[in-house]
């Protein structure tokens, strides 16, 4: 059952210089209970994207120019009001990078998160509300620290109250936007492990934003490449690595330094990313792509999928509980 | 190969808070030494040290056998003309209102003795070297990528012609598919002009792939160094261990 559905999703930035295709066209769909890992660089739309699921981009000069966005069924592109106020918080919560710029630094940790439990509607029992979401995030001596400062916390310990307050509406889906990217990597780690203990416990569904593939294996199956406001890859981690089919996908691969293989200079994608505002024409990677052809120029690539993993000659003939959608989607002309 | 770069005994205290704690570490003349460890260790406080950044509480700071603990003025300046910088965040980096010519030809400007001409002249060898063509003088910071950006801080510190350079985590703040062009371009760098390097770093891959030698730091003291082939595939330090463990893979396939 889908409990995110999106569809031709595109978001334009007005500015005074012009106008800024942000998302171009995106389509995806996240199942109940999923672990889904968005992955791309700087400027290629992930946060754009996770912030339109609560409606968090401002408009303007945020401007959906088409497509739809559906959350358990109920359309989030029409809400307004105390229905956008319910999505936000009880229907998806939102952990952000930077934990330090989210908290307020002149007040309380348990004033904060009082704040964000009367937004839910409590009145009553606040404090003990509050002791029980810090030790729900595995924060040691919550009473005391509910008198603290951010400033007092360590970056990791303030990460974990964040997560607090993004689950104190008890959502369905959490989202995550490159939440240990501020950490070191102990901490990212225990973060993480944490993530994925709440995610079991709390029977979540998570959307998890990183441009670091290692972060995403850890809590995900499925991964979502995207590059330049579009989708050009979605398919199941082990067999994105293993068979990448997306050029783009290649060559983030080959980027990355790998630390068991230091025989292995890692290979640099030529060129930089594109400016929105003066997109490529056809396909947004071509001019980078070492497999272009006349038609990538001309023509967009759509994100087509077959069952890769699905195989039809199934020797069972067991395909009952085969994926309604195609495991593995690519854009590209080539592939 | 000798040391260029040496710490003694050096403590550097903030306050009460010693971030570095009786720290011993040699750069050899040629060599690429990766300083590694999280936020707080005290890698960054070592790497302005060697540039006099900060003053060493206790302890002496050598660089090519000179004491240069308290060098000043003229020796300052001679110090800072052979040991050259590149910071983490190119986007703070450059004045967003010096064009890239301007930015690098500064530190020529500064050194004296350059025509017009011969000043260009460098500045175009300068900007080939780190793989920009010479179309990029007459543009301004925001006009570049953040992996140009890098690359023009680079030149920079290239320009007087260094015998070291300080990278204080130069890729850090650039995405992958950039990251690994930068690394490419300091490895060449390297081989073409024999410098030595002092990475620092919290990516322990990139130490792995630029690095002889490696030193990991942990509160402000050196817990391990050696070869980096040797401390970062066979930790003997626990905090090294921990550290590696740390690091996520890309799940193998």
């Amino acid at each position: 059952m889908s409990l995110l559905t999106i569809r031709d999703y595109r978001l334009a930035f007005d500015g005074y210089e012009g106008t800024t295709q942000v998302l171009n066209g995106i389509d995806l769909s996240v199942d109940e209970g999923e672990a889904v890992g968005i992955v791309g660089e700087t400027g290629c739309g992930k946060s754009v994207l996770a912030r339109s699921l609560l409606r968090l981009n401002p408009e303007p000069p945020a401007r959906i120019v088409s497509g739809s966005i559906h959350f358990a069924g109920d359309d989030v592109l029409q809400m307004q009001g105390a229905a956008l106020r319910r999505l936000r918080g009880s229907g998806i919560g939102m952990v952000f990078q930077d934990p330090a710029t989210y908290l307020n630094p002149v007040f309380t940790i348990g004033r904060q998160l009082e704040d964000v439990l009367r937004a839910h509607g409590h009145r009553r029992g606040i404090a003990d509300r509050s002791v029980a979401l810090l030790e729900s995030v595995q924060l040691r001596d919550a009473a005391a620290l509910l008198r603290r400062y951010p400033h007092e916390l360590s970056g990791g310990m303030r990460q974990r109250v964040l997560i607090a307050q993004a689950l104190a509406g008890n959502p369905r889906l959490l989202v995550a936007d490159e939440p240990t990217t501020a950490l070191d990597v102990t901490v990212q780690r225990q973060v993480l492990a944490l993530i994925a203990d709440l995610v079991t416990r709390l029977r979540l569904t998570l959307l998890l934003i990183s441009h670091d593939l290692g972060v995403i294996g850890a809590l995900c199956r499925r991964v979502v490449v995207m590059y330049a406001g579009t989708i050009i890859e979605d398919a199941p981690i082990a067999e994105l690595l293993a068979a990448p089919r997306h050029p783009y996908t290649r060559g983030l691969l080959a980027a990355v330094p790998d630390l068991d293989r230091p025989d292995r200079l890692p290979r640099g994608i030529p060129g930089s990313i594109p400016s929105l505002r003066y997109p490529p024409s056809g396909c947004r990677f071509h001019p980078r792509c070492p497999l272009v052809m006349p038609l990538c120029r001309s023509e967009p690539p759509p994100l087509a999928g077959d069952r890769a993993s699905d195989p039809a000659g199934d020797p069972d003939g067991n395909d009952a509980d085969a994926p309604s959608r195609p495991s593995h989607r690519v854009a590209c002309h080539a592939a | 190969m000798t040391a260029l770069l040496a710490a003694e005994a050096v403590v550097v205290r903030f306050g009460t808070h010693r971030a570095v704690d009786n720290v011993d570490l040699v750069l050899r003349d040629g060599e690429a030494l990766g300083l590694v460890g999280e936020s707080g260790s005290g890698k960054t406080t070592m790497l302005r040290l060697f540039l006099r950044l900060v003053d060493a509480t206790e302890g002496r700071v050598l660089f090519a056998g000179k004491d240069i603990t308290h060098a000043r003025d003229a020796d300052l300046r001679a110090l800072r003309r052979q040991v050259q910088v590149v910071f983490q965040n190119p986007h703070a980096a450059l004045d967003p209102r010096m064009s890239v010519f301007a930015a690098v030809a500064e530190p020529l400007r500064l050194l004296g003795g350059r025509s017009r001409a011969a000043l260009r002249d460098q500045v175009a060898a300068l900007l080939t070297d780190v793989g920009l063509g010479t179309e990029f003088m007459a543009r301004y910071p925001h006009e570049l990528s953040g992996g140009q950006k890098q690359r023009v801080c680079i030149a920079r510190a290239l320009a007087p012609q260094p015998r070291v350079l300080l990278l204080d985590e130069p890729t850090s703040a650039l995405d992958v598919s950039v990251q690994a062009q930068i690394i490419e371009l300091l490895a060449a760098l390297r081989a073409r002009h024999g410098l030595a390097y002092l990475f620092v770093s919290h990516n322990l891959a990139v130490v792995r792939l630029l690095c002889e030698r490696a030193a990991v730091m942990q509160n402000g003291r050196i817990v391990e160094q050696g070869a980096a082939a040797q401390v970062l595939a066979e930790p003997r330090h626990p905090y090294t261990r921990a550290l590696l463990d740390s690091v996520l893979r890309v799940p193998a396939t």
